[in-house]
C-alpha cells in the first residue's frame, strides 16, 4: 500500500520531466534566432553520381530553408577531387543558375590548389519582391563537371565558407542570415581507363597531368614520392565574353565592364565591394537597409553616407560607371569620340497594355560597319512607351570602341528572342542585304533616332537542344518547354520573369504556345 | 488494488504516448528530403526509316516515304524534320502526310536548297502516343528522278524528336536512303 503514493509521485515526475524537456528544446530553438533568423540545409544531389572519363558529371546544388525563410543570396564553395574538372578560364560556362531562385551569378571561380573548389556567389534576380523569393527546397544551380580521369571521390560543400542570406518574413525583423546546418555531400565514381604518361604523351583530346605531391601533416614523416602523371581530358577552352559593356549597361562584376569602368549600384560610389548579404538586399526593389547594415556600408565606404536610398530602386545588380566621375550618367569625364546609337525597338507579340512582366528585358546589340564589329550585351533601354497597343523601348547607347559613322548595320536580340538585323530606319521586314545604311554621330543629341520597332524581335528561343541556354533557333524543344509550362499555367507576379512567358503578361499559357508557333512559321518561312 | 493496477498501466502508457509525440514533433523539422530526379530524355529508341523502291527508272514519278517507328511506347511533343537531297538529281513536287498523325505546323519544299522542311508540333497535353512496334509516316515525297546514277536521301542537321513531359530530345536512328536510278 505504501508504494501507491510513491508510484503516483514518480509518474508525475516523469510527465513533468518530459514536458520540461520539450519546453527546453523549444527554448533552445528560440535562442538561436538571435544570430540567425532561421536555419538551412544544403545538399548536393543526387547523392551518388557516376560518369565516364571525358563525359559530363552533373551535380545540383540545393538549399532547404526552414521556417518559411526566403532565399535571397548564397556565397559558397563546392570542392571536388582531381577526377573532376571545371575550366578555370570561364567557370560560369559550367554553372547553370536556377534563375527562378537566384537570378544573378555574381561570381563563379575556381579556388584552391590541391583540392579544387568552385566558389559560387549568386543573388536574387532584379525586381523580385521579398514575398516572391523562393523558400523550402530550392534548386540553386546545376554544375556540369567534366570527368577528367577515372577514380572516385566526393563533391563537398565547404560549410565554413558558406553564407546563405534570406528575407526574414517577421515584421520589423532586420536579421537576414540563415544558419547553415546539415550538409549533404555527394559521392562520385568515374569509370574509364587510367592512362599514365611517364613519357608525357597522351591520346588526342587528353593532356598529361602531374598530380601535386601529397601533403604531409606537420610533425609526420611521409614518403616524398611524386605521384605518376596521368592523361586527363582537356576541358574545352571557352573564350570569355569580351568585357565590352560600356557606360550604363548592366553588369554583374567589374570584369563585365570595359576597361576604366566598374560595376556598382547607382548610389554606391566606391571601388570596394559590399558584403553579399547586404548586396542581395539592395536587389529587392522597394526594400530598405537597417541602420546596422547602413553603418556596415559606411564603414566600408564612408563616401556613401547620406547617399543610401531609403527605398531600394529597381535595377539590375549593377551598372558600369566611371569611378573618376561616378555620378555622371554618361561616364564622360571627357568626350571619347565613340559613336552613339539612338534606337527604338520592340518585342513581338507583346501587348503593351498587359505587359506587366516585360521589365528590364536585356538586349544584346551588335554593330557592324567598315569591317569592324562590336558587341554590347545586357543593354537595358532607358525608356518605354505604349503606342497603338505596342510596347516600344527606346534608348541611347554609347558604342564604346566603335567609331564608324556610315554604313552601319545593327543586330538586336532579346533574352528569349531570335537575333534581328536592322540596316535602315523604319524597317518593316528582314533586311536581306549585306552591310547596312545606318548613319551615326558621336553625340546622343545629334545622332539620328532609328525606329526599328516596326520589325520587332521574334520570340520563342527559350532553351537549347542540349542545354537550358537559348541556342539561336526556335524548334520543337522550345515548343515543348513552353507547352509544358502552359499546361500548369506557370505564373509570376508583376515584374517577374518567366522564360516561357513570351507575351510578358506574367503567365505562360496557350497564347504563348500560339506565339511560338507563329514565330516558328515566320522564321522557317524566311529561312527556306 | 484494482485502481492501483489501472494507474500503474495508464501512467506508463501516457508516458510512452508523450515520448512518441515528442519524437514525431522533433523529427518533423529535420525530415530528410529525398533527392529529386533530374529530368532526362528517355533512352527509348526511335527510328526514322525509309520506304522506297531501291531501283527506279529515270523520269518516272515515284514516292519515297520516311516513317517514324519505335520499339517502346513513347509520347512525342514535336518533330522537326529536315530531309536533304540533291536537287540536280531529283525534283520533289509534293509532300503529303499521315492522317493518323498531327498536321504539320510548317512544311516547305526548297527545291533550290535540296531540302524538305517539316515541323510537327503536338498540342495535346500528353503529346502523341506512339505504341510499341507502331509508326507513322512523317513525309511522303512525290518526286521524279532526273538522271541515272545513285541518289542519296538523308535526314539532315536540325532534325529532332522531342519527348512529351521531359521536353528533351529523344535519341533516334536513321540511315540514309540510296536509290539506284537506271535509264529507260
Amino acid at each position: 500500500m505504501k508504494s501507491k503514493p510513491l508510484n503516483i509521485v514518480f509518474a508525475l515526475l516523469m510527465i513533468g520531466a518530459l514536458v520540461g524537456g520539450l519546453f527546453l528544446v523549444r527554448q533552445k530553438q528560440e535562442t538561436r534566432r538571435g544570430a540567425y533568423f532561421a536555419g538551412t540545409k544544403m545538399l548536393i544531389m543526387p547523392e551518388k553520381i557516376s560518369g565516364n572519363v571525358g563525359g559530363e558529371v552533373i551535380a545540383q546544388l540545393f538549399v532547404d530553408t526552414e521556417k518559411g525563410a526566403k532565399l535571397s543570396s548564397i556565397d559558397t564553395q563546392i570542392c571536388y577531387g582531381n577526377e573532376l574538372m571545371i575550366g578555370e578560364d570561364d567557370p560560369s560556362s559550367q554553372v547553370v543558375l536556377n534563375k527562378e531562385a537566384l537570378g544573378t551569378l555574381v561570381d563563379a571561380s575556381v579556388v584552391g590548389e590541391r583540392y579544387k573548389c568552385l566558389r559560387l556567389v549568386a543573388i536574387a534576380a532584379l525586381n523580385v519582391k521579398p514575398e516572391n523569393l523562393k523558400e523550402g527546397m530550392v534548386r540553386v544551380a546545376t554544375i556540369k563537371f567534366i570527368a577528367a580521369v577515372a577514380g572516385s571521390g566526393e563533391i563537398k560543400i565547404d560549410g565554413a565558407k558558406t553564407k546563405v542570406g534570406g528575407y526574414n518574413p517577421t515584421p520589423g525583423a532586420t536579421d537576414s542570415a540563415l544558419k547553415v546546418g546539415d550538409i549533404q555531400n555527394a559521392k562520385y565514381v568515374i569509370e574509364g581507363e587510367v592512362i599514365y604518361c611517364d613519357d608525357r604523351k597522351c591520346p588526342p583530346g587528353y593532356e598529361c597531368y602531374q598530380p601535386p605531391m601529397p601533403t604531409c601533416p606537420a610533425g609526420n614523416v611521409c614518403p616524398q614520392v611524386m605521384p605518376r602523371p596521368y592523361c586527363r581530358k582537356i576541358v574545352p577552352t571557352i573564350t570569355p565574353t569580351p568585357a565590352v559593356r560600356s557606360c550604363n549597361q548592366s553588369c554583374g562584376v567589374n570584369s563585365n565592364c570595359k576597361a576604366g569602368l566598374i560595376c556598382f549600384p547607382q548610389w554606391w560610389p566606391c571601388l570596394r565591394e559590399m558584403p553579399a548579404e547586404i548586396l542581395s538586399k539592395t536587389q529587392v526593389a522597394g526594400g530598405s537597409l537597417s541602420t546596422e547594415e547602413q553603418n556596415v556600408l559606411i564603414g566600408i565606404c564612408p563616401e556613401v553616407e547620406g547617399k543610401i536610398p531609403d527605398m531600394m530602386p529597381p535595377f539590375l545588380y549593377g551598372v558600369c560607371r566611371n569611378p573618376q566621375c561616378p555620378f555622371k550618367p554618361d561616364c564622360q569625364c571627357q568626350a571619347s569620340g565613340d559613336s552613339v546609337l539612338n534606337y527604338k525597338v520592340a518585342f513581338a507579340n507583346v501587348n503593351g497594355n498587359d505587359a506587366k512582366c516585360v521589365v528590364d528585358w536585356p538586349i544584346q546589340i551588335i554593330v557592324l560597319g567598315g569591317g569592324k564589329t562590336a558587341v554590347y550585351p545586357g543593354v537595358i533601354p532607358q525608356e518605354k512607351e505604349v503606342v497603338d497597343g505596342k510596347l516600344i523601348f527606346s534608348g541611347s547607347l554609347e558604342l564604346t570602341g566603335f567609331q564608324k559613322r556610315e554604313g552601319v548595320a545593327v543586330f538586336a536580340k532579346g533574352p528569349k528572342h531570335l537575333q534581328v538585323k536592322y540596316g535602315k530606319n523604319n524597317q518593316e521586314g528582314p533586311y536581306n542585304q549585306a552591310g547596312g545604311e545606318i548613319t551615326l554621330t558621336a553625340s546622343a543629341d545629334t545622332s539620328p533616332v532609328y525606329d526599328f520597332f516596326k520589325y520587332p524581335m521574334i520570340a520563342g528561343d527559350v532553351v537549347g537542344v542540349n542545354s537550358e541556354t537559348p541556342d539561336g533557333w526556335i524548334n520543337g524543344v522550345d515548343f515543348s518547354y513552353v507547352k509544358s509550362k502552359s499546361l500548369v499555367h506557370e505564373t509570376t507576379n508583376s515584374g517577374g520573369y518567366l522564360r516561357g512567358d513570351l507575351d510578358g503578361n506574367c503567365q505562360v499559357n496557350s497564347n504563348d504556345v500560339n506565339i511560338l508557333k507563329i514565330s516558328l512559321q515566320e522564321k522557317q518561312g524566311q529561312l527556306y | 488494488m484494482n485502481k492501483n493496477r489501472i494507474i500503474k498501466t495508464l501512467i506508463p502508457l501516457a508516458a510512452v504516448v508523450i515520448i512518441i509525440e515528442s519524437v514525431i514533433l522533433l523529427s518533423r523539422s529535420v525530415a530528410k528530403v529525398g533527392p529529386q530526379d533530374l529530368k532526362k530524355g528517355s533512352d527509348t529508341p526511335v527510328s526514322l526509316v525509309w520506304e522506297a523502291n531501291r531501283e527506279v527508272v529515270a523520269g518516272k514519278n515515284e514516292e519515297v516515304v520516311l516513317k517514324m517507328k519505335t520499339e517502346k511506347e513513347v509520347f512525342v511533343d514535336a518533330v522537326d524534320l529536315y530531309i536533304k537531297y540533291d536537287p540536280l538529281q531529283v525534283t520533289v513536287s509534293n509532300v503529303t502526310f499521315d492522317d493518323s498523325f498531327v498536321k504539320p505546323s510548317f512544311n516547305k519544299i526548297s527545291q533550290e536548297k535540296g531540302l524538305v522542311v517539316i515541323n510537327y508540333l503536338v498540342s495535346a497535353p500528353k503529346g502523341f502516343g506512339l505504341k510499341t512496334g507502331t509508326g507513322v509516316d512523317l513525309a511522303r515525297l512525290k518526286l521524279k528522278y532526273l538522271s541515272e546514277g545513285e541518289v542519296n536521301f538523308e535526314v539532315g542537321e536540325g532534325t529532332l524528336v522531342v519527348e512529351n513531359e521531359s521536353a528533351k530530345v529523344l535519341p533516334f536512328n536513321s540511315d540514309s536512303l540510296i536509290v539506284k536510278v537506271i535509264s529507260k
